[in-house]
């Protein structure tokens, strides 16, 4: 039998272990008669968001979670797209966007895996990103001088809104929250549940703010990856799309249940108003230029069509999906048929 | 042997005064919040990738000078000096192997972090971190070198011991 | 050969080298990078020693121990144990064993200080058991209160053991912190009751000092020892009132800590750079451990010892009591060889997930397993802090007197391990106030 060793950061009750990655290995492990077995390494007990993409690379884990903004100079052109993030509102299209721009249309990006020694499969997005407070907020005025945890794409917004972008990791936001380090967090509505901001949180925005796209779940060791026979290979590939979709799907469920909760519980939703609206919009269009200019800045060949074909992918996906209509086998057979027909792995 | 003295003081040097500014940094930071509402821009990860590093790693050799890694005396402490000294020579070998491979391990990562320009994105600035692996790397080297020189000392009290002119290890 | 197989012959080596005076770091990192050779191959090992290591170091969180090294040996150096010493001793030295007492309540005064239990018995046993001795205190009780008492260093906060054990366990370490104050309290109250009652039986322990104290010196003494509150406030204050993290109340107490000594007027060159010198010499050694614990951590992980072991009690319908109680045994047998750092360091990977599956609250598990690498110090064979107190007071007093008077302490930590598993809300009561407030 053989046994692969996944290294995750994230704790073991996180929706992409329990909705995305344990029914996929378990899938994977039924097809194989029980030849192909796993191990789910969680909680940063072996690799940790920094070094992940190395653990697989030297081998100390065979697959594992990696997030492409932690480490932009081992993967800058796909860092980059992740920055497009603000563009990005419906969970399964973002994730079947960021898949197949990666194995199909981003030559950069392949060379960059290349090079890093993993061969990605299947990328996941979070469910949208909402701005959610503790201390009270109104409208676009009451965010001036906020402290908002943030990352990414979402730094620059905060800024632009006037309030201070402050970097944590995700693990830390609940106690900085609690403490008066920050305001608010820029984060999806399933942190929550999953991260205890439940107890915190009094105010939202109600309106969608991006969601994070760049999380390659399913990968492994290139030279593993080249070992395993065809049909190894063909059944790790087989069942991907329905992981993706089982991910997204997870996500929005949590993000539901948990913005549900808050409205029970009394969180004062906040309606956005003309001015935070017209103030997104308005930077929502200098935002394609933003990431070009960021993408020319860490030697992103032609960046201005990198931004394009992605954002084209991700307005077919989000049709193909809308299209669907929740309908699990359509979306898991366009993600089959889009993708991975055609991808060389 | 006195060159080693002086690497040895000037790792600690550093790493004293990273420790100093740590504080103050942080301080300022903290101080800047409250007082003018505007936290100082990046400082969680000038505190990681900067002052963490030389702080921690920096002092090994002062503190292997120092005999002052920990080690567990209980079982071998009713042996006669020249077992003792045998041990220790023992174990000064195996933390220089120990040293050796992870001294080799860190300048291949210093090597290729340093290819690639490895940095943090703290969206005002971009904070190179490739520097500091090597400062790790200078660290484990200043730690391996104090044990080189130490293992010497041991194996030169020990042909002493051996030849019978000097009881035992005199210091 | 089964991981787990493999990860069994790992532990098993480390103790051998151990038990062969290699250091303890090279022992837990060296036999880690062959076990991970063994398992994943070369590229597994080198690339592990060097990207685990690094990221281990680069912590915002464990930021907080040099910084607390640092504030400790800042006060000590300032002269700020001598003064809690001084005003202990006119307060209380009246009472039978009076100076046993003081010196009691002044280690519980400079752990406020210092996040070491080491560095507590140390500065306390410098200035403190000349003075017993002197009075005719039984030479026992006067090295033994010193050695037991300096365990608070690690209970009251600031504690280095408790920022590594939140690391290890990924809990907040400013509740961690906050937890410790009333086990740490309780444990000195405990200890305070002890001296007197035994002084009060046995006359022979702790002769009366003729000694006339007035009040007036009484209330002038406390004109020294204005520092403690103002690190109290700097340290615990800003972490209960949630204005500032553990590392950032770290460096409020390593500056008030500097003012202090200004303030004093025993701030000089000679006190910065010492206290800068013996503070990063130390952290050196912790981290050292530290990411030779790490690598054995991931090994271990790899080798799939820990789930077998947890399976294994999950299945044999292991209570929490029962659970308790190993752990407790074992903590206490290891604590006879290994040193605090390195028993915490070791035996978390093997523990805490037994811990989780039981359902134990995370925040009161760390200070229970404080409390036992605690006790862990004050036994023989290997009991560091009655090794510290022996080393400052050389042939005055020897070994086997101090561990002879440290029994007595010993049996009220059992007392007190007791009573924090029967009303965890010792520990827990603080945190919560602070999070609701
Ligand atoms: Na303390
Ligand atoms: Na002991």
């Amino acid at each position: 039998a053989e046994r692969f060793v996944y290294g995750s950061y994230v704790p073991r009750s996180h929706t992409f272990h329990t909705a995305g990655l344990e029914p996929y290995f378990e899938a994977v492990r039924k097809d194989s008669d029980g030849e192909m077995r796993f191990r789910l390494l969680s909680d940063g007990t072996v690799v940790d968001a920094s070094n992940t993409l190395t653990g697989i690379r030297n081998g100390t884990v065979d697959m594992g979670l990696i997030v492409d903004v932690y480490i932009p100079s081992t993967l800058p052109t796909e860092a980059t797209i992740n920055e497009l993030a603000l563009f990005a509102d419906n969970t399964t299209a973002a994730a079947a966007a960021m898949t197949e721009m990666v194995l199909l249309h981003c030559p950069q990006c392949q060379s960059e895996w290349k090079k890093a020694g993993v061969t990605p499969i299947a990328f996941y997005s979070t469910s949208p990103y909402y701005l959610m407070c503790k201390t009270p907020i109104s409208d676009l005025a009451s965010l001036k001088g906020k402290r908002i945890k943030s990352a990414t794409a979402w730094n620059g917004l905060a800024a632009h809104f006037g309030a201070t972008p402050v970097s944590l990791a995700t693990s830390e936001t609940y106690e900085a929250m609690s403490r008066g380090q920050v305001d608010c967090a820029l984060a999806g509505a399933a942190y929550l549940k999953s991260y205890g901001l439940a107890d915190i949180v009094k105010y939202i925005v109600d309106m969608p703010m991006g969601s994070y796209m760049g999380a390659t779940f399913i990968d492994m060791n290139t030279e593993r990856w080249q070992a395993l026979t065809d049909d190894q290979r063909k059944l790790f590939i087989d069942h991907a799309a329905e992981a993706i979709v089982n991910v997204s799907n997870g996500y929005d469920a949590d993000a539901e249940e948990s913005l549900t909760k808050a409205h029970k519980d009394g969180v004062k939703f906040i309606e956005p108003g003309a001015p935070l609206t017209d103030s997104y919009d308005a930077y929502l269009e200098k935002e394609r230029k933003r990431v070009a200019a960021l993408a020319e800045k860490r030697g992103v060949k032609d960046p201005e069509n990198l931004v394009t074909t992605y954002l084209d992918l991700l307005s077919q996906w989000t049709k193909i999906v809308e299209d669907a209509d929740g309908d699990k086998a359509t979306l898991v057979e366009a993600i089959n048929k889009r993708i991975y027909a055609k991808a060389d792995l | 042997m006195r060159l080693i003295d002086i690497a040895r003081g000037v790792l600690v040097f550093v790493s004293a005064v990273a420790l100093a500014a740590m504080a103050l940094h942080i301080g300022l930071d903290v101080a800047s919040k409250y007082l003018f509402n505007a936290p100082l821009y990046g400082t969680i990860e000038i505190v990681k990738y900067v002052y963490m590093v030389a702080v921690t790693v920096l002092p090994l050799a002062a503190v292997a000078a120092a005999r002052e890694h920990v080690i567990v005396e209980v079982f071998t402490q009713k042996l006669r000096a020249r077992a003792r000294n045998r041990l220790d020579v023992f174990a000064a070998l195996v933390t220089l192997i120990y040293l050796g491979v992870f001294g080799w391990a860190c300048l291949m990562g210093a090597w290729s972090a340093f290819q690639m320009g490895e940095y943090q994105d703290l969206y005002l600035f971009d904070l190179p971190t490739w520097p500091m692996r090597w400062v790790f790397l200078f660290g484990i080297v200043g730690m391996g070198l104090v044990v080189c020189v130490q293992l010497a000392e041991l194996i030169g009290q020990r042909d002493r011991t051996d030849h019978g002119t000097d009881d035992d290890g005199s210091d | 050969m089964a991981p787990e197989t493999v990860g069994m012959i790992g532990v098993a080596a480390l103790l051998v080298l151990l038990a062969l005076r290699v250091p303890i770091g090279v022992a837990l990192g060296g036999v880690a990078m062959c076990g991970l050779y063994y398992l994943r191959g070369f590229g597994a090992m080198l690339g592990s020693a060097q990207s685990m290591s690094f990221a281990f170091v680069t912590s915002w969180e464990l930021s907080a121990i040099p910084l607390f090294i640092l504030m400790g040996a800042i006060s000590f150096n300032a002269g700020l144990a001598a003064s809690i010493y001084r005003a202990a001793r006119l307060w209380l030295s009246g009472l039978p064993g009076g100076l046993a007492v003081a010196t009691n309540f002044a280690s519980a005064g400079f752990a406020a200080a210092s996040g070491s239990s080491l560095a507590t018995a140390a500065a306390m046993g410098r200035l403190a058991i000349p003075e017993m001795l002197k009075a005719g205190y039984q030479p026992g009780l006067s090295s033994a209160v010193v050695a037991a008492s300096g365990t608070l260093g690690s209970m009251i906060p600031p504690s280095i053991m408790l920022v590594l054990y939140g690391l290890f366990a990924q809990q907040p370490v400013g509740q961690l912190l906050l937890a410790g104050i009333l086990p740490g309290l309780f444990t000195a109250l405990v200890y305070g009751v002890l001296i007197i009652g035994r002084c009060y039986f046995d006359k022979s322990l702790a002769p009366p000092i003729d000694e006339s104290v007035t009040w007036r010196q009484r209330w002038s003494v406390l004109g020294e020892v204005w520092p403690l509150p103002l690190l109290i406030m700097a340290v615990v204050g800003v972490i209960y009132a949630g204005i500032a993290t553990a590392t950032e109340a770290a460096a409020i107490g390593c500056i008030a800590s500097v003012i202090i000594a200004a303030g004093m007027q025993r701030l000089s060159f000679r006190v910065l750079r010492d206290s800068l010198v013996e503070s990063v010499r130390s952290t050196g050694m912790i981290f050292f451990i530290a990411v030779g614990a790490t690598l054995f951590t991931r090994f271990l992980a790899l080798s799939g010892l820990p789930f077998m072991v947890a399976d294994l009690a999950a299945d044999s319908g292991t209570s929490p009591l029962m659970l308790m109680l190993t752990a407790g045994a074992i903590y206490i047998v290891l604590g006879m060889f290994l040193d605090p750092l390195g028993l915490l360091l070791l035996t978390l990977p093997i523990f805490l997930p037994l811990f989780q599956d039981a359902g134990f609250d995370m925040i009161w598990i760390g200070i229970m397993v404080v409390k036992f690498i605690e006790i862990g110090l004050i036994t023989p064979p290997l009991g560091l802090n009655a090794f510290v107190v022996k080393g400052t007071v050389g042939d005055l007093v020897e070994l086997n007197t101090i561990f002879k008077g440290l029994t007595w302490f010993f049996a009220a930590e059992i007392f007190v391990v007791v009573v924090l598993y029967a009303f965890p809300q010792i520990a827990l009561w603080l945190p919560q106030m602070s999070s609701a407030g």
